[in-house]
């Protein structure tokens, strides 16, 4: 990782007497892709607007790379970035071709620059590109709407639900295309309410009820259910258990042989180690992972406290 | 980013129609003219009919123009893409504003000068003898009221951040509500149509209603205050 992009230092932000975002801190890693997960109405979009000085908050401090909102350097910032929030903002009655046009003009790009057709290329629409984008679907318009985000070659990339609407061959080529950003050195930050989506695509989550922080971390981290599962041979699965138990971990057998491990925070190689020490070699040993969906319902349901503590 | 809005208004349609309805509005105006085709009628028989369509198409679709530029970021949501192109608010909204002045002016010449190249050919036609001088007054007038009235529209879709709340809310006002408003002595005085009608009126040499300064402070008092409104608004609001 190559340091912080975006910062969030206790931020709020409110609409009337409706607080938006709500004392919120996080950072973004550069080159990493960090999904912001929320319910309706948690208050990820206005998050990404306050990412671009859109909108602008009440508290806190906002970084981005390394410049705050209202310094001169801010702007400059800005510019390094690509953007998709809320619907597709696209002009209707123009061809896609068009739509890359007048926004490459702002970014110092020639009517007939090849990385236009390239990018067209990139999000599937190089053979509607002459088409008037008001006959297209909702997933071409987030096609073309994917296509003005990545326009300017952007360093941080900022996606709202870039799969809405997409066929499914669409949804992996999306996914394909956000996954392969971060090797051209690009940090991307999306939302989606599409948790298994999401699964597949980001390394790292921020998960946001009522504008405030609920939990982050690795992907890994997130959906791990602080288990390892031990497959032994089926003889030995009860002296494994005794074993492990000797250890200080909880283990229960279950069937065919596989050992369900609580391992207490302690590595899975120390598993392994207590094992063999034992003169028992397990076949397989790997964490046990819930899906994001069921650990990111959990998270809402308790507030997060498990997941903070 | 005034190289961008410019080409917005090049390559989106709304701009183009505009120009077409007025090219042919003025020329179905002629056509009729020509079409009666009558005998022993003075100059003003004659320069009536694409004036008329000039004074019509010119102040709507100069109206239509400056709501355009002002709210189509606004309608079409992507004023958070031109946002993040240009992070300077200020710079956006004086290349829009720029962009917005240009184009009323481009127009409002293109809807008088029309108008005018059209009544020179139908006395032409009718043979009878067209006096340039006091027509290019005349006309030249007409156009500056045009140009203001688009301005107008441009500083109220600015203040509503909306093309057809600014557009509604100019056209209304310049086709009714204004002219019933310049009907109470007071208030009349002070209204943005009778200023240009009086600013136009200086041009044409006729008799004003209102002195040249007082008419130009009252137009330019309606522009500035809307506009400054609708620049704060702009650059402290969040553009959500």
């Amino acid at each position: 990782m190559a340091g912080t992009v975006l910062s969030f230092n206790g931020v709020s932000k409110s609409y009337g007497s409706v607080k938006a975002v709500d004392d919120l801190s996080f950072a973004v890693e550069a080159q990493s892709v960090t999904g912001l997960l929320g319910p309706n109405g948690a208050g990820k979009s206005t998050v990404m607007k306050l990412c671009l000085g859109l909108a602008r908050a009440k508290e806190g401090e906002i970084e981005l790379f390394g410049a705050r909102p209202r310094s001169r350097a801010f702007r400059p910032a800005v510019r390094r970035t690509g953007s998709q929030i809320e619907l597709p903002a696209v002009y209707e009655r123009v061809s896609a071709r068009r739509n890359l046009e007048i926004h490459g003009a702002g970014f110092g790009m020639r009517r007939r620059d090849p990385w236009i057709g390239e990018v067209l290329d990139l999000v599937g629409l190089s053979g509607r590109s002459e088409d008037r984008v008001k006959g297209f679907s909702m997933g071409m318009r987030q096609r073309l709407s994917l296509g003005l985000a990545i326009l300017n070659r952007p360093e941080l990339i900022i996606l709202d639900e870039p799969v809405n609407g997409l066929d499914p061959a669409g949804v992996v080529e999306v996914r394909e295309l956000i996954r392969s950003l971060p090797s051209g050195g690009t940090t991307v930050l999306v939302s989606s309410h599409l948790l298994d989506e999401i699964e597949r695509t980001v390394d790292r989550v921020l998960i946001i009820r009522d504008g405030s922080l609920v939990t982050e971390g690795a992907i890994d981290e997130i959906v791990s259910s602080g288990y390892t599962l031990v497959q032994v041979a089926r003889r030995e699965s009860r002296d494994a258990v005794d074993v492990l138990t000797a250890y200080g971990m909880g283990a229960t057998a279950g069937e065919g042989g596989r050992v369900r491990v609580d391992t207490g925070g302690r590595p899975a190689s120390d598993v392994a180690k207590a094992l063999a020490d034992a003169g028992i070699y397990p076949t397989e040993l790997r964490p046990e992972h819930n899906d994001l969906e069921s650990t990111f319902l959990g998270l809402l349901d308790n507030g997060g406290a498990d997941a903070q503590g | 980013m005034l190289r961008v809005e410019l080409l917005k208004i090049r390559r989106l349609p709304t701009p183009r129609w505009v120009f077409i309805v007025t090219f042919l509005a003025v020329l179905v105006a002629s056509a009729v003219v020509i079409g009666l085709r009558p005998t022993g009628q003075d100059v003003d028989w004659y320069v009536d009919g694409p004036k008329l369509a000039g004074e019509i198409m010119g102040p709507v679709g100069a109206i239509i123009l400056g709501a355009w530029i002002a709210g189509l970021d606004f309608a079409s949501k992507t004023i958070r893409l031109s946002a993040t192109m240009q992070p300077s608010r200020g710079r956006l909204l004086a290349a829009k504003l720029a962009a917005a002045v240009i184009m009323v002016v481009v127009f409002s010449a293109f809807a008088f000068g029309l108008a005018f190249g059209a009544a020179k050919g139908c006395t032409l036609y009718g043979d009878v003898p067209f006096p340039v001088e006091a027509q290019l007054r005349d006309f030249g007038g007409a156009a500056l009221q045009a140009a203001l009235w688009g301005l107008l529209g441009f500083c109220f879709a600015l203040l509503l951040r909306s093309y057809i709340a600014g557009l509604v809310i100019t056209l209304v006002l310049a086709i009714g509500v204004d002219s019933l408003l310049q009907l109470i002595p007071t208030v009349g005085r002070y209204m943005f149509g009778s200023a240009t009608f009086s600013l136009a009126d200086s041009i044409a040499q006729r008799s004003a209603e209102f002195p040249v300064p007082e008419a130009a402070g009252v137009a330019a008092a309606w522009l500035i205050v809307l506009f400054v409104l609708g620049a704060i608004r702009f650059r402290r609001g969040d553009l959500a």
